[in-house]
């Protein structure tokens, strides 16, 4: 529940097209950067997407499951990182898990945190053994991915999704009034789902720092 | 989730329906008409009745459609914080928010459930950097190979007593152990592949198949349609514009 599978006709259109433009960028300045890798790069890159898929299967409750974004961000550092986010929000979209049409703001919103997850990992480590140190990664990444969707919210605006509404004499959305004391969709999104991004944050830090940990122990030359 | 994706693949693979044997081309074609209807369509009726035709064409290209359905409610349950969060009192706003997703995710499950995934990537890899096209198809690869090492993992965690579902930490430290082994297994299988890739002249480009752009006069059908869901979704907006 760290990050969310916004689905297709919800958000308005010129702000899937820019996140679409952004992430097309984001993507074209990546490759661009790793042009010159060894191709184990590429397979190594395929091989953490598939373990971020399978790892999205471990359900949290009826509506969240593991992003393993803080993993692989570690593992892969944040150009290819970025990347596998691409690719697995890529292939969830073909599943009809989350919209083809918000593909660059869902990839915008994980791959936030999985660019944040190597450096906050080193500056951590500096402190901690690497299981806290990824935990640690894992929370802030975590936040910032929050971050990035309620910034995607926060433009959709409260007439986001082009549906004729009723409205108030203020134009407030009618039972905004009376259910939530007047507050703003966003508001009242960040309100709704609080209480499932800050478990999915704690889990999804216990698991982190157990797999970071295990890796640290097992094969520690793969750690940054 | 891991057993969804096979199970669209074994639809993709086996079947052998007008929607198996029409382009991917024309395929993405008709996603992209029936996307243009979701993005522009304010109607329930109208986005209703696309989801309805969305499940003849399933059934059509013989693919189960109560499976299909349940995939394609993924969204809607994803979507139902949000749609809360957006509700105006009115039951129009959270149909269309709710349908529009429905819709979306039923021509994707459409599109994916009968282009097997050379198919499908090849022509995306062809406007995307050689790093995401290639990872896509590695990704999809990789994934089969560790599915079943998936499987035998959470299967020895529950019988060795590693998930009692007594206390929520410990659990959670050995699903952590065991995504770790399947991160370095992963790793493993990722210089193997490479390996393989190098013995055999990797060029630098992974897929090269064409069979996507292989059109056939079969690719009326979802050619057809497309248009036909687009042309409705304007008149729609036509008639509905002030």
């Amino acid at each position: 529940m760290t990050h969310l599978h916004i689905a297709d006709g919800v958000l308005p259109v010129p702000l899937w097209v820019a996140g679409l433009l952004l992430t097309a960028g984001l993507v074209a300045f990546v490759s661009y950067r790793h042009r010159a890798d060894r191709a184990d790069r590429l397979t190594l890159l395929g091989s953490l997407a598939a373990v971020m898929l399978a790892a999205m299967a471990v359900p949290l409750g009826p509506i969240g499951h593991l992003s393993f974004a803080p993993v692989v961000g570690i593992l892969l550092g944040p150009g290819l990182g970025f990347l596998a986010a691409v690719v697995v929000n890529a292939i969830l979209a073909l599943l009809g898990h989350g919209g083809i049409t918000v593909l660059g703001l869902n990839a915008l919103v994980l791959g936030a945190g999985t660019v944040a997850a190597r450096p906050l990992f080193r500056l951590a480590r500096a402190r901690f053994e690497p299981g806290p140190a990824a935990a640690t990664a894992s929370v802030i990444g975590g936040v910032v991915s929050v971050l990035a969707l309620w910034v995607v919210l926060a433009l959709a605006g409260d007439a986001g999704s082009g549906v004729a509404a009723g409205h108030d004499e203020h134009g407030r959305a009618a039972s905004a009034v009376t259910m939530f004391g007047g507050l703003s969709a966003t508001s009242r999104f960040i309100a709704l789902s609080a209480p499932f991004w800050t478990l999915g944050l704690a889990v999804e830090a216990v698991v982190s720092a157990s797999v970071i940990g295990f890796i640290a122990r097992v094969r520690p030359e793969l750690l940054p | 989730m891991s057993s969804d994706v096979a199970l669209v693949d074994t639809w993709a693979a086996s079947g052998h329906s007008a929607w198996h044997r029409a382009s991917a081309l024309s395929k993405l074609a008709f996603v992209a008409g029936v996307l243009f209807a979701v993005v522009t369509g304010r109607e329930p009726l109208l986005l209703g009745g696309i989801s309805a035709l969305l499940l003849v064409c399933l059934a059509s290209a013989r693919i189960p459609v109560g499976p299909a359905l349940l995939l394609a409610l993924y969204p809607i349950l994803f979507s139902s914080l949000y749609v809360l969060s957006r509700w105006d009192g009115t039951w129009q706003t959270p149909a269309v928010l709710l349908l529009r997703a429905l819709t979306g995710s039923l021509a994707a499950v459409l599109l994916v459930a009968t282009t097997p995934y050379p198919d499908l990537f090849a022509p995306i890899a062809r406007v995307t950097p050689r790093l995401l096209g290639d990872g896509l198809f590695l990704t999809y690869r990789a994934f089969f190979g560790l599915l079943h090492r998936a499987e035998r993992t959470w299967t020895a965690l529950r019988l060795r007593g590693g998930l009692t579902g007594r206390g929520l930490p410990r659990d959670l430290r050995h699903v952590g152990d065991g995504l770790g082994q399947l991160v370095l297994h992963s790793y493993d299988r990722s210089q193997r592949l490479y390996a393989v890739m190098q013995i055999r002249g990797h060029s630098g480009r992974v897929c090269g198949c064409r069979h996507w752009a292989h059109f056939t006069p079969i690719d009326v059908l979802p050619l057809g349609l497309g248009a036909a869901v687009v042309a409705l979704a304007l008149a729609l907006a036509r008639a509905g514009a002030p």
